[in-house]
């Protein structure tokens, strides 16, 4: 009586079960049978699966990233918990998910913001440490440093590469391979972001505006008037000015300078244990003893749950700059559109949160209401 | 094999991690597995870079390996955790192999059809895929049971598949 292929419903429950992973034996025992009996179910499975895996990847955090561990908790972390504190009120348990889904800056397409954050939290952590509770340093360093802040302000165009390891997924004499590389020019900057067939730019243009490429042919471009809190904190950070923004990771840090013995000096910071919640264990900055720009940095953490984590920044050149790649005309594909303040401000923000997360569309501020 | 040659193998496995990740995610039934298994399957892929013949499918190289390193890992595991026998597996790694080829198409299609997902929709997809909710606290956060919340998020990944299908028919550049 009962020897018909199970109900439809039955075999939704069966593959929505497999996907989490809670799938009974004596259930599998029967999707097994299924599945040997009919291959339009396994293509069934399969393409849940992939979704599955995709989506994961589209919009969680992954381990192909751990950049995100970087910028999550630090820099993003008080520029998202900054957003939400703005003055919109939480409504209901959805909203505040969804504030925790921009607290923890884990949309795929916020990998390069949050690349881009990690790489100038560090950039700017050196800067900061020689510039910020001056009496703390030791002379030294803050000499070191601060003439790191000139060697960077200088029409020279360096580029960053980010590599990240983890102590847990590690595979001894393994990397696994990413690119992520942070070009600097005084007050500009570009990120790019490459995974897979796929890649992503965003930077701040010579005229002030943070643009943001989606996809090859169209790019968002947010006027510096329009900023919203977060992206004066991005701008901040990018153009070196820190203090304010690193004050609390660098007052919680002790600074040891050393020589180098292959042309460099090293400033190693090390975190305060009193530092509670502290995001760091350990940074070590490489300065060029000639041109004192930054060579090297190297930041340790220690992740909850995800063990240890070194996130490295390799000056890998220095070279005259590409003016065009400070635009994001230099990164799309004609014809593409650039998406302005002439394009209606809800469109623009509708696409900063699906691209890049819920909070993403208050990056451009709310214009103020102009008096009668 | 060159520097030149092992270096672009290298580049290759950074090319194919998404497909390598699906792949091994449709063969292994604990998605907490998929991201060490992988690992596994990278370093193999690493050391026997010298193996792959210039010229020859990469993809059909690197599925081979990653199939048996996955098989190799569900044996390990025991009977009692088996969820599929070794004939249902190799089905799956057939579908999967060819259905991955098109990837990117779908990844883009999928971009699209994400961006069209009714508001609450989305948000069950953000609390589960950007959150990283388990069925479990989605269940107890939004007083729904266990079994309606799974059942929604299927029917949502199920919509999503008609709309990548039908965007992949349509052959529009995603919007």
């Amino acid at each position: 009586m009962n020897s018909s292929p199970p109900p439809t419903d039955r075999l939704h429950q069966w593959i929505a079960e497999l996907i989490d992973g809670q799938l009974t034996p004596a259930d599998g025992a029967e999707l097994n049978r299924l599945l040997q009996a009919d291959p339009q179910s396994a293509r069934q499975v399969v393409d849940q699966l992939i979704l599955d895996s995709l989506l994961s990847e589209e919009l969680g955090t992954e381990s192909l990233t751990a950049l995100v561990d970087l910028a999550g908790q630090s820099p993003a972390g008080e520029f998202c918990s900054g957003e939400s504190n703005s003055g919109e009120s939480p409504a209901g348990a959805w909203s505040r998910s969804r504030r925790g889904i921009g607290r923890v800056f884990s949309t795929r397409r916020a990998w390069h913001v949050a690349g881009a954050l990690a790489v100038v939290a560090v950039i700017g952590l050196a800067f900061a440490m020689g510039r910020w509770e001056r009496s703390s340093l030791a002379s030294s360093s803050e000499i070191i440093v601060r003439a790191a802040i000139d060697a960077h302000a200088a029409p020279v165009e360096r580029v960053y590469v980010v590599q990240t390891e983890r102590s847990a997924a590690g595979v001894a004499g393994f990397k696994p391979p990413r690119d992520v590389r942070v070009t600097t020019q005084g007050d500009r900057f570009f990120v790019e972001m490459n995974r897979g067939e796929r890649s992503w730019h965003w930077g701040l243009d010579p005229d002030g505006s943070i643009w943001l490429t989606l996809g090859a042919r169209r790019a968002i471009v947010i006027n510096r008037d329009e900023w919203g809190p977060a992206l004066h904190h991005i701008s901040s950070l990018y153009t070196l000015n820190v203090e304010t923004l690193l004050k609390d990771l660098c007052k919680n840090c002790s600074l040891e300078y050393k020589e180098g013995t292959q042309g460099t000096h090293f400033i190693t910071a090390t975190a305060d244990r009193r530092w509670s919640g502290r995001r760091l264990r350990q940074a070590t900055i490489e300065v060029d003893r000639e041109t004192k720009a930054v060579r090297r940095l190297e930041i340790q953490r220690d992740i909850p749950i995800l063990g240890a984590s070194t996130v490295t920044f390799t000056l890998v050149d220095s070279r005259a700059p590409d003016e065009s790649k400070y635009r994001p005309q230099g990164h799309l594909v004609a014809p593409y559109r650039l998406l302005n303040r002439d394009t209606r401000l809800d469109l623009r923000r509708e696409l900063l949160a699906n691209w890049f997360g819920p909070l993403a569309e208050r990056w451009i501020k709310t214009p103020e209401a102009k008096s009668p | 094999m060159s520097g030149d040659n092992q270096q672009w193998v290298v580049g290759e496995i950074a090319r194919h991690q998404s497909r390598l990740r699906a792949f091994v995610r449709c063969l292994l039934v604990r998605p907490s597995d998929v991201d060490d298994i992988l690992q596994e399957i990278n370093a193999v892929l690493w050391h026997k870079a010298h193996e792959y013949r210039p010229g020859t499918d990469f993809w059909a190289w690197a599925c081979q390996i990653a199939r048996f390193k996955a098989l190799n890992h569900l044996r390990k595991l025991g009977r009692e955790r088996l969820v599929f026998d070794d004939t249902v597996l190799l089905q799956l790694a057939a579908v999967a192999m060819e259905k991955l080829d098109h990837l990117e198409e779908h990844r883009a299609a999928l971009d699209h059809c994400l961006r069209k997902l009714p508001p609450p929709q989305r948000q069950l997809v953000d609390l589960r895929y950007s959150a990283g909710q388990t069925i479990e606290s989605i269940s107890q956060s939004i007083g729904r049971p266990v079994g309606s919340v799974r059942q929604a998020l299927f029917r949502i990944r199920s919509a999503l598949q008609t709309c990548i299908e039908r965007q992949l028919l349509a052959g529009g550049e995603p919007s």
